[in-house]
């Protein structure tokens, strides 16, 4: 039995017009309410009975469960599904299911910076027969076959930085950023090469490939400005320019995760911005990214997604995941070219569901287009 | 100034360009001035907007005995409307006369709305382009999206 057959038929009617509310942003074609995008990942699997680890070793099921549960909970129409770890396997790191993670990593990492030079970035025809590349393809297949009014291709370049840390393991590639810059810098771009070369392979087969990449690791917790930029930033940037070239995009998403409380600056100026980009912030030192400073900086260049922290939707008081979600959206809801209701991350697994109606229950009575 | 497109008849074709329209970008492009020239070659791009599309001719200057001759070596156009410069980033592989040109955060406009994308600007932001890659691959498919979604 296929993993179809696990679920009821779409709703199309919800479908059809959550596409047109999707669309608004993007087009300047208010429709409904502002769209919701929770990050759900590994929730949809635990929301639809299923685990954690189900959703990440069988990825068809996992994006069934995205869809379901996005019609549920009236969120974003597109079928998502990802990890933060592609094509490192394609350099040489062995991956591990886990019953309450994602997969991690359980090595061999690269021992001295020398190391580096000896990383060799595969080509897309190589990757096509590695296994990233070939996952996300059948994955896909199965969205086109089974979800096709959901597909929307996308290549994760994911977190360029903390991807190419778990190469020599994340303490020594900090540690590296201070005495061995080069290697550093050269590890992320080696990374980031393989990402391109993937976004490649999966834009020959299906025309396009909207990009997914982000700031994780290199944030403010960790970094200095100056070394969000040269580490993230500019690797951002020569990804999207990369992808472009070959093919991938046009559409872009950028993840700003974790504190951005001042490195959010050398964005706006360093990125490359498509016609349909959004931009989302996590935090602003302990805080959620104020939707109004989001809106301020990037509304000229983006569609913007402020947050809702992810620590709400476990605890047990909805009124709290409504009241910030209102506040968020009071600020950035006339963001000049769009504004998406999130959460800082990906929504926890076991997100509480009364959280989630709270935040499309926000959406519904301070994003509802045309009352205000 | 003679223009020879024998090398990319077919192309212009494809893309559904007309000769005579490639022909004016060139000839209005040498008469202005409002060019790119790839640095250290003899590469040129220009561009015109003629009716609702923007038309761009790349081609090389060859010295005649009695009067210049462009040999066009692509052709290509997009819809998006180029309005304004966002931001002016670092100096790109083109110059203009002798000022560099910059890589730049674009203004664009399609079907009433208004986005940003990467291009081409002169240092005053008076010359806006857009290379190959980016209006047959990035912008046709945000044109095709545009058109998708407003429907």
């Amino acid at each position: 039995m296929g993993y179809e057959e696990r679920f009821p038929p779409a709703d199309m009617k919800w479908a059809g017009n959550a596409a047109k509310r999707f669309a608004s942003p993007f087009v300047d074609n208010p429709h409904d309410r502002i769209d919701v995008d929770a990050i759900i990942l590994s929730h949809a699997a635990v929301s639809c009975g299923y685990t954690i680890r189900d959703f990440y070793e069988k990825p068809e099921l996992g994006i069934h469960c995205v869809a379901h549960a996005s019609a549920m909970y009236d969120l974003l129409p597109v079928t998502h599904w990802f990890f933060s770890l592609p094509w490192v396997t394609e350099l040489g790191i062995k991956l591990e299911y886990k019953d309450t993670l994602p997969p991690i990593s359980t090595g061999p990492i690269l021992k001295e910076p020398g190391d580096v030079d000896n990383v060799r970035v595969p080509d897309k025809k190589e990757l096509d027969g590695a296994w990233t590349l070939p996952l996300f393809k059948k994955l896909y297949g199965y969205v086109q076959k089974n979800l096709g009014h959901t597909l929307v291709p996308i290549s994760y370049g994911f977190d360029l930085v903390g991807a190419a840390a778990e190469l020599c393991g994340v303490e020594n590639f900090i540690m590296w950023t201070f005495t061995e810059e080069e290697a550093a810098k050269k590890l992320v771009r080696k990374y980031t090469d393989t990402a391109v070369n993937g976004a490649e392979g999966l834009a020959d087969t299906y025309g396009m490939a909207m990009l997914i990449v982000g700031s994780v690791l290199a944030n403010n917790d960790i970094f200095s400005d100056d070394a969000v930029k040269t580490y993230s930033a500019d690797n951002m940037h020569h990804y999207v320019d990369q992808c472009f070239r070959r093919g991938a995009g046009p559409q872009v998403f950028y993840h700003l995760c974790g504190n951005h409380e001042t490195d959010y600056k050398v964005f706006k100026d360093t990125l490359m911005w498509s016609p349909f980009t959004v931009i989302h912030a996590g935090y602003s030192g302990r805080d959620v990214f104020p939707s109004a400073k989001l809106k301020s900086e990037f509304q000229d260049r983006a569609t913007c997604m402020g947050s809702v922290d992810t620590k709400l939707m476990i605890d047990p008081n909805p009124i709290k995941v409504y009241d910030q979600a209102k506040k968020q959206l009071l600020e950035g809801r006339d963001s000049k070219r769009g504004y998406i209701l999130g959460t800082s991350c990906e929504t926890p697994p076991y997100t509480i569901p009364g959280n989630m109606y709270a935040l499309t229950r926000a959406a519904r009575d301070f994003g509802t287009y045309g009352t205000w | 100034m003679e223009v020879n497109t024998d090398a990319v008849k077919e192309l212009i074709g494809k893309r559904g360009l007309k000769v005579a329209d490639i022909e004016d970008v060139i000839k209005t492009a040498e008469s202005s001035g409002k060019k790119f020239t790839k640095k250290g070659t003899n590469l040129n791009m220009a561009s015109k907007r003629i009716g609702d599309v923007t038309v761009y001719a790349v081609y090389e200057l060859e010295s005649g005995i009695l009067k210049k001759k462009a040999v066009v070596k692509s052709a290509y156009s997009h819809r998006v409307k180029l309005n304004k410069v966002d931001h002016l980033a670092e100096e790109s592989e083109w110059m203009m006369g002798n000022s560099p040109v910059h890589n730049a955060t674009l203004n664009l406009e399609y079907m009433t709305v208004v986005r940003s994308g990467p291009g081409l600007a002169s240092a005053d932001g008076s010359v806006m382009m857009v290379e190959e890659y980016l209006a047959t691959k990035t912008l046709a498919a945000a044109e095709g999206l545009f058109e998708k979604k407003r429907a």
